[in-house]
């Protein structure tokens, strides 16, 4: 592309900014957002409206969500061939190595717990995942001696895994389906939501956050593990 | 309507995304994943095919999880998405025919549900960050499939592929963001009515985005030039299912984000069929010259989106109707060719360049029978399905007032028989070139059999077929 | 609606019945037919080729019954894939199909972009659209190149002269009657395409005789009895109609004639070339007889049939300038073909020697009965035209002062071959433009504007990116701009 090109697309960009900004600035805002709360803890049962919409209203996006991560990890794993990890052959200090022995359980417990609380507090399943996922990949690189992984979980067992939770969500959509005729269905199946605040509310929102938490845990390890793979 | 034919719309998707453990399980059993995924497909015909008579009388629009739109997601069930799945089934099965057991068997096919399961999402729904999700699914599930044939070739095309891909991506996301901050909904019907209302430019420009990026996925000029480099990388199977269900499914989305925007639409038709307009003249003229298989297929695909591009801002219900009609006969005739050229590696020969390729020796006649109807199709000459769609292109657009546009779409055929005809003659050509030692013998039968029968056949009720395509239209606007 | 099985089922179920189009249908039966028979009877053929063949004749004759849109487009694309089946078995198949199909596609495109236009403007498919103008230009050029009418007839000479004469007699019988066809059905009349039609008339002569070879020698004069029918059928005036669609009829007999008599002469002799026939009438006296009834028919000798057409055209056109056009086209042609009989036939000198022709040809009977009814037909048409085509006027026919004052041009014609052959052909070869330059600058063009679109799809990803980039943002513009 030539220069006197490359600057007029470019100062077309910057023109078209300065609409847009200009624009915007004159809009008024159209709802309030806080509004929602009152609603979903009526429709949910969840104190957290985030994952209420995340895991209720608009929970075939996020089963669309979980899809892409699975199917990122498996076209990863596929594509990046099998060799050694150079990366891994580092020697690390004792002081990182002990660090991370203490810290290890603490990350997971923690990972495990913003899961299971993502109907009453802020996080759920995506953040809890990354979380999890962490751990493991701090394992692999701190453990994985002379180049050779090490796994939490070996990569056919991760497969498995995926899978399964994949099998779940669906099935507990199907659930939703054969009780109350419509997929990923809470309430509506007549499921007790609990008492606001209660660890064991707001119906199978709790549920879907673990399983997407594991499918996001296992996905995310796979890509990093496959990426050092290199 | 009630019971299970209101939740239909969701098992379209739920179907084969389930599919994807389901091969998982069977495949790790030992069984091999090409049955159970041509029963998942199989279901999803059946369902497509009971529920059609409820979709026929009204749409079905079902509310994900209960939630009515604006609130939850809305998927919609109506013909145009009955027509556009059938079609796009069809060519998916073709495409789990067409790929050998070999090990990359079973991740193949994974991808393919999942780009099966993106499309339906596409088709059906309702919502526009749902769209966007499976815009996601469809995207990246193909980006992996160009990829599968891991070679530099393969690898270059994705990335190409890729970054315009993203670059849509982004454009859809950026107009979805902007379009809910103006008229405070996803829904694409709540959209119609609140879009004339939404105060400044932003909402236009947002919807100008989403216009934008589903145009770099379809590969309408100047947003095509991706197409070409992508496809030629790829197997022919995967561009197969590139140039069949992936630009099928964003057609359909096109026309319902169009369909619901109807003023916009209006004020975009001038340059929209100057899109459409370039896009067929660059593809065919760009297909004359093209020295491999499928980069003149893909070409020609930019022309043929074109012709279907084009009838739809017209912006009359037969003649979004004909340019309907003319993608879904695109998508078979278009695929059917890939598929074909599956044929050409059975001689043994890797290369795809014109120069190179022939029909192996088995099934000769057959070959040059499929080949000589299909591309007949592509062409437009009678008695097969692609020139009755021609017929209605051309002539419905030109009632709609753009008779440039009718007559570039005929003379479009003039200039696709010379290159057509230069393929044709080369691969029934008995000189082989010194390359291509004779290849594995494969007992094998040319995949696109089916869909060039379909062609053929369904010709006879073409004015039925246009008559179902104009009802599908019909109801997208009063639902709207 | 633009339904399109239904109005193929119209077409069968009331098909259109005008007795000119009556009148065409039977000609192209009558003479695909026996060119059918003539190639049976003169040499084997493969099963495809038979197909496409009838395909070809089956559909040109089913045309004229057409009375809508879709059936006549439908119909025309069948006799191009006829014709392409067949030209696949010809021995230089590659070649052919390059040369003729290209076109056929592009009148086709052409006549449907035409048919879009009248569609759009009627709204209805029924043919002919009454008073609507949109679209005549695109029909106009698509016929033409169907009639092989003359800058857009370099399809049917490449083609005519790379097959196998049979084969030509059998793509002659149908190609360019519709062409003529379409412009008595879609066309409304006119003294443009009266003057059109005397043009090509005389500028196809004019290139006829410069030709040294046989066949596109006929292919010339094919052209230029293609303008003696245009511009009758193109003509305001009913009687010039029916005299033209007369003359369609006509070549049945007079055209086939001729073309069966050079198949069977050049193996016959061993060369395509005029000058170096000869002695043709001493080896066979049948078709000696044939060679020169053909010859008198298309010059428009009385009693022959061509002319009762063309006398009837000289009286009814409306523009005198067409007229005089065709006085000169009817001398040309008594000109050429009395050089054809002459070198051919009649001029004495030694026999070249004999070649190893299959001379068994035209021992056999079939091929020479045929060509003794097709002289026998020229006769009877110009005796009684009236019994073959009952739309002409009472006063058609042959008295013995119309005998005489037929005769006078033919014989200047054939008196201008003895005394100036020499300075006009001199003339003729330096005047007339090769088709050959015109063309090739053509594709040097076209190939040059591809090659510098092919430049511009680079496979740079940045590039592409900036062009999707300036899209969105033309896009955008407009919608900013945009009321």
């Amino acid at each position: 592309m030539s220069r006197i090109s490359a600057t007029l697309l470019v100062s077309g960009i910057i023109v078209f900014g300065v609409i847009v900004a200009y624009e915007l600035t004159l809009m008024p805002r159209t709802a309030d957002p806080l509004n929602h709360a009152p609603l979903t803890l009526r429709d949910t049962g969840a104190v957290n409206a985030v994952s209420a919409i995340l895991f209720d209203y608009r929970a075939l996006d996020t089963l669309g969500e979980a899809t892409v991560i699975l199917m990122t990890a498996t076209v990863v794993a596929f594509l990046t061939p099998r060799a050694k990890a150079s990366m891994l052959a580092v020697r690390l200090s004792s002081i990182v190595l002990y660090g991370v022995v203490i810290l290890l359980p603490f990350i997971t417990i923690l990972g495990i717990a913003v899961m299971a609380h993502g109907h009453i507090s802020p996080g759920g399943g995506f953040t809890g995942g990354v979380i999890v996922a962490t751990s493991t990949v701090f394992y692999a690189v701190v453990y994985s001696v002379g180049g050779q992984q090490s796994y939490v979980i070996a990569p056919a067992a991760n497969k498995l895994i995926e899978n399964t939770a994949m099998t779940a969500f669906i099935g507990v959509g199907l659930l939703g389906l054969g009780l109350a005729g419509s997929f990923l269905a809470n309430a509506q199946t007549g499921i007790p939501l609990g008492t606001p605040g209660e660890l064991l509310s707001a119906g199978t929102i709790p549920v879907l956050n673990l399983i997407s938490g594991v499918k996001v845990g296992v996905g995310l390890g796979i890509i990093v593990m496959s990426l050092f793979l290199e | 309507m009630n019971g299970l034919f209101t939740e239909l719309p969701v098992l379209l998707i739920v179907i084969p995304l389930a599919g994807v453990p389901v091969l998982y399980f069977t495949a790790r059993r030992g069984l091999g994943t090409a049955l159970p995924a041509l029963a998942v497909i199989l279901f999803v015909v059946i369902l497509l095919s009971s529920g059609a008579r409820d979709a026929m009388h009204t749409p079905v629009v079902t509310a994900a999880g209960g939630w009515q739109p604006d609130l939850g997601i809305g998927l919609q069930f109506d013909l145009l998405a009955v027509a556009a799945m059938l079609v796009t089934s069809l060519i998916v099965a073709q495409a789990i025919l067409s790929h050998d057991e070999t090990s990359g068997a079973q991740h193949f096919r994974t991808l393919l549900m999942l780009l099966y399961a993106g499309s339906n999402g596409l088709m059906l729904t309702q919502d526009l960050f749902n769209a966007y999700v499976f815009i996601e699914i469809t995207s990246i599930a193909s980006y992996a499939l160009v990829a599968g044939k891991q070679d530099r070739g393969g690898f270059e095309s994705a990335f190409k592929y890729v970054v315009m891909g993203s670059f849509a991506g982004l454009l859809v996301l950026w107009g979805i963001a902007g379009l809910y901050l103006t008229t405070g909904t996803l829904d694409i019907q709540s959209l119609a009515s609140r879009f004339e209302a939404a105060p400044g430019a932003v909402a236009s420009l947002s919807a100008a985005a989403v216009i934008a990026g589903l145009l770099i996925k379809l590969g309408q000029v100047p947003f095509h030039a991706w197409k070409a480099d992508s496809l030629s990388g790829a197997s022919y199977t995967v561009s197969a299912l590139l140039s069949g269900v992936t630009t099928t499914a964003f057609f359909v989305l096109l026309l319902r984000v169009l369909s619901a925007l109807p003023s916009l639409t209006v004020s975009l038709a001038p340059i929209l069929t100057t899109i459409a307009g370039l896009s067929i003249i660059t593809g065919h003229l760009m297909a004359l010259r093209q020295p491999r298989y499928s980069r003149l297929l893909a070409y020609s695909s930019v022309a043929h989106v074109g012709y279907g591009l084009l009838a739809v801002s017209s912006g009359a219900v037969t003649a979004i109707a004909a340019g309907l009609f003319h993608i879904l006969v695109h998508a078979i005739m278009k695929s059917g060719l890939f598929f074909l050229g599956r044929s050409f590696l059975h001689t043994g020969n890797r290369s795809d360049r014109l120069e190179a390729i022939v029909f192996p020796e088995q099934h000769r006649t057959l070959h040059v029978t499929l080949y000589v109807l299909l591309a007949m199709s592509m062409i437009g000459i009678p008695p097969v399905l692609g020139f009755t769609s021609k017929w209605y292109a051309v002539l419905e657009t030109a009632r709609a007032g753009y008779d440039t546009g009718a007559a570039l779409i005929a003379l479009g055929g003039a200039v696709a028989l010379v290159y057509y005809l230069r393929v044709g003659l080369q691969l029934v050509h008995r000189g082989l070139p010194e390359l291509s030692s004779p290849g594995p013998a494969s007992k094998r039968l040319p995949v696109p059999i089916a869909g060039t029968a379909l062609i053929l056949l369904l010709a006879a009720f073409s004015d039925r077929l246009l008559g179902f395509c104009v009802l599908a239209v019909v109801q997208l606007m009063e639902t709207v | 609606m633009s339904g399109i099985t239904a109005a193929l089922a119209q077409t069968v179920n009331t098909p259109y019945t005008e007795p000119g189009a009556v009148f065409v249908s039977q000609a192209i039966l009558l003479f695909g037919l026996l060119a059918l028979a003539f190639v049976a009877l003169h040499t084997k053929r493969s099963t495809l080729w038979w197909v496409g063949a009838v395909v070809h004749v089956g559909a040109g004759a089913l045309l004229p019954y057409t009375a809508n849109m879709a059936g006549f487009f439908v119909i025309w694309e069948l006799v191009t894939v006829g014709a392409a089946i067949v030209l696949v078995c010809e021995p230089d198949a590659d070649g052919l199909l390059r040369r003729y199909l290209p076109w056929q596609l592009l009148a086709a495109a052409l006549l449907l972009s035409g048919f879009a236009l009248q569609f759009a403007e009627s709204g209805s498919i029924a043919l002919p659209a009454a008073g609507v103008t949109a679209g005549r230009v695109l029909i106009g050029i698509a016929v033409a190149i169907k009639a092989a009418l003359m800058p857009l007839h370099l399809w049917m000479v490449e083609t005519y002269v790379r097959v196998r004469p049979g084969t030509a007699v059998i793509l002659s019988a149908v190609a360019t009657k519709i062409g003529v066809f379409g412009v008595y059905r879609l066309l409304p009349g006119s003294i443009t395409l009266e003057i059109l039609g005397g043009i090509i008339a005389t500028v196809a002569v004019l290139y006829a005789l410069r030709q040294n070879r046989l066949r596109p020698f006929l292919a010339f004069h094919i052209i230029s009895q293609v303008g003696y029918m245009i511009a009758g059928v193109g003509s305001a005036a009913a009687v010039a109609q029916i005299a033209g669609l007369y003359h369609l009829g006509n070549p049945i007999a007079y055209k086939g004639l001729l073309f069966m008599v050079v198949a069977l002469m050049v193996p016959m002799t061993g060369t395509s070339n005029i000058y170096s026939t000869r002695g043709m009438g001493r080896r066979s006296f049948v078709l000696t007889v044939a060679a020169i009834a053909g010859a008198l028919s298309i010059s428009g000798v009385p009693p022959f049939n061509g002319y009762i057409s063309k006398s009837l055209l000289q009286s009814s056109l409306v523009s005198p300038v067409a007229v005089h056009l065709l006085t000169i086209a009817g001398i040309g042609t008594a000109l050429s073909f009395t050089k054809f009989l002459w070198h051919g036939f009649l001029r004495p000198g030694p026999l070249p020697q004999a070649h190893d022709v299959q001379e068994g040809l035209i021992v056999k009977t079939g091929t020479r009965t045929i060509t003794a009814v097709l002289s026998l037909l020229c006769l009877l048409m110009g005796l009684y035209p009236r019994s073959f085509f009952a739309e002409l006027p009472v006063s058609t026919g042959i008295t013995g002062q119309s005998f005489l004052s037929g005769l006078t041009w033919p014989i200047a014609g054939a008196a201008l071959f003895f005394i100036l052959y020499g300075p006009i052909l001199r003339v003729l070869l330096v005047t007339l433009p090769g088709s050959n330059t015109v063309v090739s600058l053509l594709r040097s063009a076209g190939t040059r504007g591809l090659q510098l679109m092919q430049r511009q799809h680079s496979g740079d990803i940045r590039r592409y990116l900036g062009w999707a980039v300036g899209g969105t943002l033309l896009l955008w513009t407009w919608v900013v701009l945009a009321p």
